[in-house]
């Protein structure tokens, strides 16, 4: 096992009293960034990148590192008790965590959301530990019909589930897509749907819509009943955490399932939001009871959560291996490589073995770290539930504006935001459902232009997608997932009529 | 908005609300009408299947179109259903605009005074009017949560935020 | 005309400010740098290293802020510093995108809304094809290329932009045709050549550097006049300077790409020379040595008219290019 004598090595060169100390600080710091909407993770890790130059590469990757990890977790905090998704993989998150709060039980939702980054990210780590060179090279097998197929394939495992009307679903999924399209499109580089409008050239971003969509939307209903949050308040300790893990044992199908899914997302460079919604997707497909999710079920907090960790961590591969940044701060973690002197890339791996085993050893350390930090604060956090309605919800309201404002720095966003926290009020009472909306607003942009990209390949044909083993059979399973409801419909339908037939004989 | 137009209009046969009827009819035509815009501004753009595949109207396009009828669906069944539930009451509509209008005009004055000073004022005027609380306790909270927030996002992380008159007075 | 709107900018900012408009003047709030690309890439880069060596070297008393506005191919970013006029603490790091995106699209945006304050580097690109290909020489490509029209993917970032109007000055000058697949970014486009979803790329070279040092990709020539002048070994037999340049090989095309800084215009001419000023010693230091080495990008400062002379020269340039592509808006 050359791994893990590596991983001693790696261990060696970070348990330093000022690495760990530096983790603490970078894990705090990640969880203020992760709560305040507006910081957010690529943010956080952009606007500390200077104060690291001074430092040595290993030092400075473990702080930044631990930024992104607290952000990961912190990200969770708002969904689960404001339904107001920090980032874009925290939005499944919402489904089942916020009903959990307003059921009274925003301590376990909160202790489910961490333990399954946690899971997600402690098998992403593993996965990187003892597959980096050999699961790298997969990574390279992806073209454009491949992420074509890898996102239809996200979309299959999520439509198809809700119970609102057929026509209102595809209503909500087409205009999520379209709003996508809004902007400049990246293959013909033509203006789409601006109408000439300055402010709609650089469309609509996700953050600032789902703030609106699902943050402002749950106020506005919310005070429909008069000025008392729904949730109530529970008796909240630390006992909580305890009782929630005893649960998870039940969920252990469901987590195998997140994490595979995660780090399979996570190398194929699907992502982290891809990921999430595919977890929260077939958590809800294979459960034995698929209604209850969406109204408060700790299997829609842990899949969606373990899965985007799962995919989060992974992510950090193929950036390691390839050069290529699977996320935004991943990204900005890629400059700062850079900025120390560091090449990330192929040879990161045989050249800089001590910098790539004391980040993998530090991202293990780091998430015991994370989690630790993050249950102890769970009592902390439900306890906001208690501050009156008439303080927290402009104080909701002030954090949301400000939040739609930093992800593009344009006031106009904040416009943009309380529109859709009109529309959301509407869509919801009408029982327009908001989830397929957000994930093609998400996935939308990607999905059009792998497809275009395949069909300039291809010259427009569609045979493409079949072109080769891995791509057709991804189409395929996603094809078979698609028209699976319909399966059970037919069955139904037979044996309603057989049991009809039976009582006529 | 189209909320209120409707409450003048069917407010006299409801008398206790707005139906969800003539809301769903309302959003499903706006829906209509949206598609329609949107359908015409790809047309324009090219929303054919190029030599290189689809042009960059051609997904747009069917969208818009798709969309389009399932409006139509949504109202024709809303049309026939004819169904007497309530959308919200008067007395729930009142208090969403109770917080939507203060809403909009906390936004509005955004662009002039500068994110802090009208949270700060939206946060207190809040509290004063909505939860009942003295003016003094108001002020204080208003004040000080956005002097926090101006510590952690201007001075820590050096994020700027719009910023109005106040600010420009201490030379930011 | 434009001199007679800095007067009358100088004249005002005499009257409001008396005392302190006789003194060289210097930033009184923190400095806003607009990139008009998302945190991670090229520019992006460019920008916190310009942020670290101004706070390292104490250039400025006032802090640096970095703001990316990546919309609509970065025009979002333009625009946003065209529209803020007489702003003197905001500055953009700008690329030749400022003339390729309003020639091919419909944005409200001409490089003339900007005050050039200078050009502090340009950036090669690089002929790349995969490692394991037969091609060793650009002639065995081309000749490759043109046997099977079309079949040829090569890969660069966005749409008629710099990697596109390569392609297209390739295909004007050899007569092969090429389908030009765009990505979001050079990461990505290089990921995809290694996986040989493509069969080539014009990356610049840091966008590339790490799959060349591991023997993944070759490069095939530079786009530039002369060769590049870095001579430490990169890979195991190659340095910078032993790619050959494209005409060299027997490829006529020539490209290069600016990369300068601007801020609004109806600022006063001492806030730009204070600007200009602090971009000469910027480039002077030797961590921005290092970052030009690092990145294989070329040194090159140009500042005042001689700046814009080359701006007009160059938008000329794009345009003709652009035009013989059809690359330009209806």
């Amino acid at each position: 096992m050359e791994e893990l004598s590596l991983l001693a090595n790696g261990f060696g060169v970070i348990l330093t009293w000022q690495n760990i100390g530096l983790m603490m600080i970078g894990i705090l710091l990640g969880i203020i960034v992760g709560v305040l909407p507006g910081l957010g993770g690529p943010n956080g890790v952009a606007i500390l990148l200077p104060l690291t130059f001074g430092m040595s590469p290993t030092s400075a990757i473990i702080l930044l590192s631990c930024i992104y990890w607290g952000a990961l977790f912190g990200g969770a905090i708002t969904s689960v008790l404001f339904n107001i998704p920090g980032e874009a993989w925290s939005v499944a998150t919402t489904f089942d965590g916020y009903p959990m709060a307003q059921n009274g039980q925003a301590g376990a939702a909160l202790t489910n959301a961490f333990s399954g980054s946690f899971i997600g990210a402690i098998t992403g780590v593993l996965l990187i530990t003892f597959l980096a060179p050999r699961v790298a090279a997969f990574a390279l097998e992806f073209g454009p019909p491949e992420f074509f197929a890898v996102f239809f394939l996200t979309f299959c495992s999520f439509i198809g589930l809700g119970k609102e009307p057929k026509a209102k679903i595809m209503a909500a999924m087409g205009l999520g897509l379209l709003l996508a399209a809004v902007g400049m499109d990246t293959v013909s580089g033509d203006l789409r749907m601006t109408f000439g409008s300055r402010e709609l050239m650089r469309g609509f971003d996700f953050l600032v819509v789902v703030i609106g969509l699902f943050g402002i939307s749950e106020i506005l209903i919310t005070i429909e009943e008069g000025l008392a949050f729904k949730g109530k308040s529970a008796k909240i300790d630390l006992k909580v955490v305890l009782k929630t893990w005893a649960q998870l044992p039940r969920y252990f199908v469901t987590m195998i399932r997140s994490c595979v899914v995660g780090c399979w997302m996570g190398i194929t460079p699907g992502g982290a939001v891809a990921a999430s919604f595919m977890g929260y997707g077939l958590a809800k497909r294979f459960s034995k009871e698929p209604d209850s999710f969406g109204k408060g079920n700790p299997e829609g907090v842990l899949a969606p959560e373990t899965a985007a960790h799962a995919a989060g961590t992974a992510a950090l591969l193929p950036m390691l291996a390839l050069g290529i940044p699977g996320s935004a701060t991943a990204a900005v973690l890629l400059g700062g490589l850079m900025i120390w002197g560091l090449q990330p890339g192929p040879l990161l791996f045989t050249e800089q073995k001590d910098f790539v085993w004391g980040l993998i050893a530090s991202m293990y350390l780091g998430n015991i770290a994370g989690l630790i930090i993050v249950l102890s604060t769970v009592p902390l956090f439900a306890a906001i539930l208690k501050v009156p309605f008439s303080i927290i919800a402009p104080m909701i309201l002030m954090v949301c504006a400000v939040g739609a404002y930093t992800v593009l720095g344009s006031v106009h966003d904040i416009w943009i935001m309380a529109l859709f926290g009109i529309v959301g009020y509407i869509f919801k009472k009408l029982t327009y459902p908001l989830a397929p909306l957000v994930l093609a607003l998400v996935l939308g942009d990607r999905l059009e232009d792998a497809f275009r990209q395949s069909m300039l390949t291809s010259k427009g044909s569609l045979d493409i997608f079949w072109s080769n083993g891995l791509c057709g059979s991804i189409t395929t399973i996603a094809i078979l997932l698609l028209i699976s409801p319909a399966f059970g419909w037919i069955r139904d339908r037979i044996k309603a009529s057989k049991s009809a037939e039976s009582k006529f004989a | 908005m189209s909320v209120t137009e409707l409450v003048s209009e069917e407010g006299a046969q409801e008398g206790k609300g707005i139906s969800r009827r003539s809301v769903e009819l309302v959003v499903a035509f706006v829906l209509m009408v949206l598609c329609a815009a949107l359908a015409w501004d790809n047309n324009k753009i090219g929303a054919g299947w190029g030599g290189a595949g689809p042009e960059a109207g051609y997904f747009p396009f069917r969208l818009a179109v798709g969309v389009g009828l399932c409006g139509l669906a949504i109202f024709i069944s809303a049309f026939r259903e004819g169904n007497s539930e309530l959308f919200a009451t008067w007395l729930q509509l009142k208090r969403v605009f109770q917080l939507l209008v203060p809403l909009l005009v906390y936004v509005a004055s955004i662009s002039y005074l500068g994110i802090y000073l009208s949270s700060a004022l939206f946060i207190a005027c809040f509290m004063k009017f909505a939860g009942g609380y003295s003016i003094l306790r108001s002020l204080a909270t208003g004040v000080i949560t956005n002097l926090v927030m101006f510590y952690v996002f201007e001075l820590q992380f050096s994020v700027p935020l719009p910023k109005g008159p106040i600010e420009a007075l201490f030379g930011f | 005309m434009k001199i007679s709107t800095l007067s009358v900018a100088t004249c005002m900012a005499l009257t409001m400010a008396a005392p302190a408009a006789y003194a060289q003047w210097q930033p009184t709030k923190a400095i806003e740098i607009v990139v008009p690309f998302s945190p991670g890439g090229a520019s992006d880069q460019m920008a916190r290293v310009v942020q670290a060596i101004i706070t390292k070297n104490n250039l400025i008393k006032q802090p640096i802020v970095i703001q990316n506005k990546a919309g609509a191919s970065g025009a979002e970013g333009l625009i946003d510093v065209a529209s803020d006029k007489g702003n003197p603490h905001k500055i953009i790091v700008a690329s030749t995108a400022i003339y390729t995106v309003p020639l091919a699209s419909s944005v409200p945006f001409n490089w003339r809304d900007l005050n050039p304050i200078a050009m502090i580097a340009q950036d090669q690109f690089v002929l790349w094809v995969n490692a394991s290909s037969p091609y060793t020489t650009v002639k065995e490509y081309i000749a490759a290329a043109k046997q099977k029209p079309e079949a040829f993917r090569m890969g660069g970032t966005s749409s008629k932009r710099e990697d596109q109007v390569i392609t297209a000055q390739m295909e004007q000058a050899t007569g092969a045709k090429f389908t030009y697949i765009p990505y979001k970014g050079g990461g990505e486009v290089s990921t995809q050549l290694v996986g040989k979803h493509l069969e080539s790329c014009t990356n610049n070279p840091s966008e590339s550097v790490a799959q060349w040092r591991a023997n993944q990709l070759r490069a095939l020539c530079v786009f530039d006049s002369s060769r590049i002048g870095y001579k430490t070994k990169i890979t195991e037999t190659q340095a910078w300077s032993d790619i050959p340049t494209c005409k060299e090989a027997g490829l006529d095309v020539q490209y290069t790409m600016l990369r300068g800084i601007f801020m609004p215009t109806g600022v006063t001419a001492e806030q730009t020379k204070f600007y200009v000023d602090l971009f000469a010693k910027i480039v002077a230091t030797p961590e921005w040595k290092e970052y030009l080495e690092k990145n294989a990008l070329k040194q090159e400062f140009v500042t005042g008219e001689a700046f814009n002379t080359f701006l007009a020269k160059d938008e000329n340039r794009h345009r003709e290019i652009m035009k013989a592509a059809g690359f330009l808006k209806q």
